[in-house]
């Protein structure tokens, strides 16, 4: 599976310049919080800086948790591990931040429904009806004035003259003729910047012929309020024209302001009730981006923080030998995690440690006396050869020679302990496997025809890479134990099988060399691999122990079983190719 | 079979009487004139106002109706030549107080005000006399054609805003282009 290899500083400039964003446009969005509109200018641009974060963090999470995924199915070292750390972690984070998402989502609904208060409604609205029944009185004064000023007009001549005069002693601050086609005839106004006179439409007119009087109030850009009043005039008309009288008159200014202030906070209140529902979603989903990031966050945090608190074990556990035995077979896959095997790796470790150490001392502490011992030995027979003659001579003859034989195994048993101790040094090179099976099955076919050899290669071609000696050693050896343990078995019959194996797309090679014989006893098999544990009169208990060694050093794998039937049974798997560097430094 | 062929042709019409009513609804119109050295505009909209629409301006909305006019000179082989443009802007608000929808023009600064906001699409829909363009500006070979873009917004109401209010009318409506020859 192919996963996108990011520079780990480059994608840590991004994260860390990720944060820096999402946290500066979530504090401005804090701030400006207090007014909604002021939210709502820069709500969006906010939003769209944390969505494009949340998407790249995403994308940075979703890389990291698919590493993690591909490993723990490849069963790499520390994966299991990490994958448990990380969803500890992450799942210590992503409970209290869902809690405390709906609660926060609760609590700001709650507060927002404050808004849309039916009280405060109901008392914005009595706020209103009383500010308007305060003006009321007024509105009536004005529509009794302007009735009796309609009423006292004389003529469309001198029009002009007796609004001016009329506006001077009324209380009305312009006073307007106008016809039913919205001409205005005459204006006069006691103010200044009163003397546009606002037309009224033409349903307004249509009103004052139907009631006889229209009466409005008026709010203007400055924020002060107008009484306008207009009523026919019957007395008289303009080229038949009916005509009408427009009249405007002022607040209270005191009362105009506070009618005003009312007018805005309803205002105000109404579009807040109106924007409710949006502001509501825009709040959730505000929340929503930034527990959504902090997850993120917290998610990456968690793989990474896995990943470096395993990374010590890791080295640990290579260290100690556990990445000596790579592959992992899939059938162990849920028996231990990492912190097991590291333990059973440390133990093993230890004691090969141990066993080494003593068999170098031994080797060496047994080596040096040897020498001396043989000498003498042959000297005392060279010496007394001479001196004694018949039965005093053959003792001689017969202890020197015992002691010098001695002597031989002992050589031997310190070179095989030397051998174990050291680390082996492996020459590798490509050859056919077969043949190396072929030719140690031969050598032991020639000393003992009676032994049947079953064989089963999947092909007669099988070339990999290997110390050729050292894997001739470990075969010969497993051969010779095959053989050992099947010498009181009525027909004896070793089967050696090869097979091709797929591990992680890696390819190896499995051999698998299994008898009738005895088996092994129950308490050996699961320590027959440690040094000078022995089921043979004459063995040193080093062969086993040699060619785990020397199977580990190739990155393989071994193991024996005791057979259902009868006998035992060795598996053996080796890479077909071998690393150029110390695979577990990987 | 012949049921089917009777359903296609009735749906076909269907679609075609759709069609032509939804033109015919949305239609106006603009014609110009010359007076003192100046072309006015005499323009008819079809503005209305939708339910939501009424709803904001009740609740303390503020609305813009905005015109764009572009004087365009149209021209034969040859790509066409902006002659100038003007923006006429309308604001439209609703006082709870007193119960009066105020129209201002903000090029004038001149306000009126209504009781109904049907009053307030009629008043908005005949906009007459309105300045466009210099005639010395112009030269009387050329073909020049008006097109005016008429837009009605809602104000201080952020995009963002309009947009995760998804679930209900759009608060903002671009009415359909009107065109017409600048000499008649």
């Amino acid at each position: 599976m192919a996963i996108i290899q990011l520079n780990p500083r480059t994608t840590k400039k991004i994260i860390f310049s990720l944060i820096f964003l999402s946290t500066s446009s979530l504090l401005a969005l804090m701030f400006s919080a207090d007014n909604p509109n002021e939210l709502n200018k820069i709500q969006f641009p906010l939003i769209a800086v944390n969505i494009v974060s949340f998407i790249v963090f995403l994308f940075f999470v979703s890389l990291s948790a698919k590493k993690l995924f591909v490993d723990y199915k490849q069963n790499k070292l520390g994966a299991k591990l990490r994958l448990r750390m990380a969803l500890a972690f992450g799942g210590l984070a992503i409970v209290p931040a869902i809690v405390i998402f709906f609660f926060a989502i609760s609590f700001m609904n709650k507060g927002i429904s404050v808004w849309s208060d039916a009280d405060v409604e109901q008392g914005l609205n009595n706020a209103l009806m009383l500010g308007r029944s305060a003006l009321d009185e007024k509105i009536q004064q004005g529509l009794f004035e302007t009735s009796n000023i309609a009423l006292g007009l004389t003529g469309i001549e001198g029009i002009d003259q007796q609004l001016q005069q009329l506006v001077k002693t009324s209380n009305a601050e312009q006073l307007v003729v106008l016809d039913s086609d919205l001409l205005v005839l005459s204006s006069s106004s006691s103010q200044i910047n009163r003397l546009n006179p606002r037309i009224p439409t033409r349903l307004e007119i249509e009103q004052a012929n139907l009631k006889q009087s229209w009466t409005s109030l008026d709010s203007t850009p400055n924020g002060s309020y107008l009484i306008r009043v207009l009523v026919p005039v019957l007395s008289f008309s303009s080229n038949q024209k009916p005509l009408y009288l427009q009249a405007f008159f002022s607040v209270d200014p005191k009362l105009s302001m506070m009618a005003d202030s009312v007018e805005e906070t309803y205002a105000r209140y109404g579009t807040l009730s109106f924007m409710k529902a949006p502001i509501q979603y825009s709040y959730i989903l505000t929340l929503a981006i930034v527990v959504l990031l902090a997850l993120l966050l917290a998610i990456y945090g968690s793989i990474e923080f896995a990943e470096r608190l395993v990374k010590p074990i890791e080295a640990l556990e290579k260290q100690t030998g556990a990445a000596k035995n790579k592959i992992r077979l899939p059938e162990a896959k849920n028996e231990a995690d990492e912190i097991t095997t590291l333990v059973q790796s440390f133990i093993q470790a230890q004691k090969q440690a141990a066993w080494s150490d003593v068999a170098k001392r031994m080797a060496h502490e047994i080596n040096n006396p040897l020498t001396p011992i043989q000498l003498s030995a042959e000297r005392i027979k060279k010496r007394y050869s001479s001196v004694f003659k018949g039965e005093d001579l053959d003792f001689i003859t017969h202890s020197t020679e015992t002691i010098v034989n001695q002597v031989k195994v002992l050589r031997g048993m310190v070179n095989a302990f030397g051998e174990f101790a050291e680390e082996p040094t492996l020459t590798i090179e490509s050859f056919n496997i077969i043949n190396v099976i072929k030719e140690s099955v031969s050598l032991y076919s020639k000393r003992d025809n009676k032994k049947i050899f079953k064989l089963s290669f999947h092909s007669e071609e099988c070339v990999i890479q290997a110390d050729e000696q050292k894997l001739r050693q470990v075969f010969n050896n497993l051969i010779k134990n095959a053989l050992d343990a099947t010498v009181d078995a009525t027909s004896p019959i070793i089967n050696i099988k090869t097979s091709n194996l797929k591990i992680n797309n890696e390819a190896y090679i499995e051999l698998t060399i299994s008898d009738n014989g005895q088996g092994f006893e129950p308490d050996i098999v699961g320590n027959a691999f440690e040094p000078y544990v022995t089921t043979k009169t004459k063995g040193k208990g080093l062969g086993l122990a040699i060619a785990k060694h020397i199977i580990e050093e190739h990155m393989g794998h071994i193991e024996l079983t005791n057979k259902k039937t009868q006998g035992a049974s060795v598996i053996i798997i080796l890479p077909a190719l071998q690393p150029k560097k110390d695979r577990p430094n990987e | 079979m012949n049921s089917i062929k009777i359903r296609s042709i009735f749906l076909v019409a269907n679609l075609f009487f759709s069609l032509s009513m939804t033109v015919n609804a949305e239609v106006g119109k603009g014609s110009s004139y010359l007076d003192a050295g100046v072309y006015y505009s005499d323009i008819e909209l079809p503005l209305s106002f939708e339910k939501e629409q009424i709803k904001a301006l009740e609740s303390g909305i503020v609305f813009n109706l905005e015109l764009r006019f572009q004087i365009i000179n149209v021209r034969n082989w040859r790509p066409d030549r902006s002659i100038g443009a003007l923006t006429q802007t309308y604001t439209i608000e609703f006082n709870a107080f007193t119960r009066r929808y105020s129209v201002t023009n903000n090029n004038t600064g001149w306000q009126v005000s209504m009781s109904t906001i049907k009053e307030v699409s009629g008043y908005l829909s005949k906009i007459k006399k309105l300045p466009l363009v210099d005639d010395s500006l112009l030269s009387l070979e050329a073909n020049y054609r008006v097109f005016l873009n008429p837009n009605l917004r809602a104000r201080d109401v952020s995009q963002w805003m309009k947009t995760i209010s998804f679930w209900r009318e759009s608060l903002d409506s671009d009415l359909e282009q009107i065109q017409w020859q600048l000499f008649n």
